[in-house]
């Protein structure tokens, strides 16, 4: 990196200003509405709402309390935290095999389902949701979580096991196939070799695979009514001109962003390997 | 020692039957249901290809697909282009890399309602911090009342979140870039300009068709914010395709239409994805 520095001159105090300014202001732009949201939700709904707005203020925590405490926002996260862990939770033990087997084996038909993986993913959610509206209803798995989770798993299985392939084509096969040659049948060389190994991969998915869950408004929204419905799909409620209940919808959404901040901040290095592994290493 | 047919389909099996059961049957049923006119709290009855004729000629569905078509045109353009940017600009930059990546991650990874409203709400015509900034410099603009306001409203929304994701596929395919040619181009006498677009860009080039697929992808299947934010309004200005398969398959409760408009999105959604895959195949096979 040293010897290629010297090829972008940087010399120029001036250029190394503008660079820095110019990724600044992305990056301002990239968190202010957060910062935003933040302030509004402990606000007084009357510094609120004043233009010009109002920088020195009374912090309150009325919106978070009206939120968490007297509303039932409480409800909707423990849906969603149900939701989504469960969801990684069976989405891992059911993908990485896949993702494995996928990795190992290099026949035709592995490729032809890598294709249909990205395939699936490109495809309008409309086409599995719809029929599980009516099918719902019917066999009374309409707004229940374990309907939400199974089928968060199944829609995400394409985007996970494509994670997990790409990791599993890191690990050497010489490390199972020494165990196999020691006489292990392939699983169990998969069940006691590979897996202690597969850690970062592994939480890698698990993150996406959460977050992807986490986030899901439209089929929610779609499925259910108010037994098992989602952070997003209540916070959508409130909308974007719902005046009254400003400072409340900002508490909301700073609520629902605050544990995908926290990820983030943690497990930066994760989120960033598992966004690139797909395109850099094909 | 190879993988075994066996072996694969063992590993494969509960992860390819809840696929099946889950995914692929609806898929299957939603294409039975298109061909019929079924409304929720009746019987299905066949007729055969009339919803698809309904829509096919209904502004409606040309407005969305117009509209569809614009947004994955002009989010997907932009985002590239200031990802690409970004990436250019982070690669000469030594310092605050890491605070700089985890704050332009946020928009991306944050679920995407939460970032409509954050988002949306500095837009609003009298308590919304970026219209008053406009104000102060003399641009009144409607941005939820005005359909074209509402439009670019939807855009940059769009592309406010999805941009860093390019820029960090396309960052980490530099820091993979081999120095040398780097070097032999700038030996040669070549300009910074020169330098990206004659050795940077055709070294990224699959890197950029894959983000190119990817943001075209998403950007055709948006719904979560045109529901929070705009209600596919002013009127009918801001609505997808697959808001106009919402609305007329849970809103007005059509369930066979509704299909049909999901079986045309898919088939828009082949065509355009064609390509790509084509560029793709030749880029492996090229190799």
């Amino acid at each position: 990196m040293n010897g290629l520095k010297k090829f972008f001159v940087l010399r120029n105090l001036t250029v190394s200003t503008i660079l820095y300014s110019l990724l600044f202001l992305w990056f301002i732009v990239s968190i202010f509405p957060f910062f935003w949201a933040f302030m509004t939700s402990i606000k007084h709904p009357v510094d609120a709402f004043s233009m010009p707005p109002v920088w020195l203020f009374e912090p309150t925590l009325n919106a978070y309390k009206a939120l968490w405490i007297d509303g039932e926002f409480m409800h909707y996260f423990n849906n969603t935290m149900f939701i989504s862990i469960g969801s990684v939770i069976i989405a891992l033990i059911i993908g990485c095999p896949a993702g494995y087997a996928l990795a190992r084996y290099t026949n035709a038909s592995s490729f032809y389902l890598l294709l249909a993986a990205l395939v699936f993913r490109a495809l309008p959610r409309t086409l599995f949701i719809l029929p599980f509206y009516f099918i719902a209803q019917v066999t009374g798995l309409f707004d229940t979580r374990i309907l939400l989770m199974l089928i968060m798993v199944s829609i995400n299985q394409p985007f996970t096991i494509w994670m997990l392939r790409s990791f599993f084509m890191n690990i050497p096969k010489s490390i199972e196939e020494a165990a196999m040659i020691d006489g292990c049948t392939r699983f169990q060389a998969f069940r006691y070799v590979i897996v202690p190994i597969m850690g970062p991969g592994v939480i890698t998915a698990g993150i996406f695979t959460f977050i992807l869950a986490y986030s899901e408004y439209f089929i929610p929204v779609v499925l259910t009514a108010t037994r098992a419905a989602t952070m997003p799909v209540a916070i959508a409620q409130f909308g974007v001109d719902n005046v009254k209940e400003w400072a409340i919808s900002a508490a909301g959404a700073v609520s629902i962003a605050l544990p995908v901040i926290i990820i983030v901040i943690i497990a930066q290095k994760y989120i960033v390997e598992g966004l690139t592994a797909g395109a850099v290493k094909e | 020692m190879e993988m075994k047919r066996k072996e694969f389909i063992a590993f494969t099996a509960p992860s390819m039957l809840i696929m099946a059961a889950l995914m692929i049957a609806p898929l299957i049923l939603t294409f039975y249901l298109s061909f019929m006119n079924f409304t929720y709290g009746s019987n299905p009855q066949y007729i055969g290809l009339k919803n698809y004729i309904d829509i096919l000629t209904n502004v409606r569905f040309w407005n969305a697909t117009a509209f569809t078509l614009l947004i994955t045109a002009v989010t997907t353009f932009a985002k590239i282009a200031i990802g690409f940017g970004i990436a250019l600009l982070l690669y000469n930059i030594t310092k605050f890399r890491g605070i700089f990546i985890a704050g332009s991650l946020l928009p991306f990874i944050v679920p995407p309602v939460v970032g409509t409203l954050i988002f949306g709400w500095l837009f609003r015509q009298h308590w919304g911090y970026v219209s008053y900034l406009l104000n102060q410099i003399g641009i009144d603009i409607s941005w939820y009342a005005d359909p074209w306001a509402a439009r670019w409203l939807i855009m940059m929304h769009v592309i406010w979140q999805g941009t860093s994701f390019v820029f960090l596929v396309l960052y980490a395919g530099l820091q993979a870039m081999s120095k040398e040619s780097l070097e032999a181009a700038v030996v040669d006498g070549a300009t910074y300009f020169q330098q990206v677009v004659y050795v940077i860009i055709p070294y990224l080039k699959p890197l950029f068709l894959f983000v190119t697929m990817i943001m075209v992808m998403d950007a055709y299947r948006l719904f979560d914010n045109i529901a929070v934010m705009t209600k596919g309004g002013p009127g009918l200005a801001t609505e997808t395709l697959m808001y106009y398969n919402y609305q007329i398959a849970f809103g007005r409760l059509s369930l066979g239409a509704g299909s049909a408009i999901s079986v045309l999105t898919m088939i828009g959604i082949f065509i355009l994805m064609a390509p790509f895959l084509y560029w793709t195949y030749k880029e492996q096979t090229e190799k």
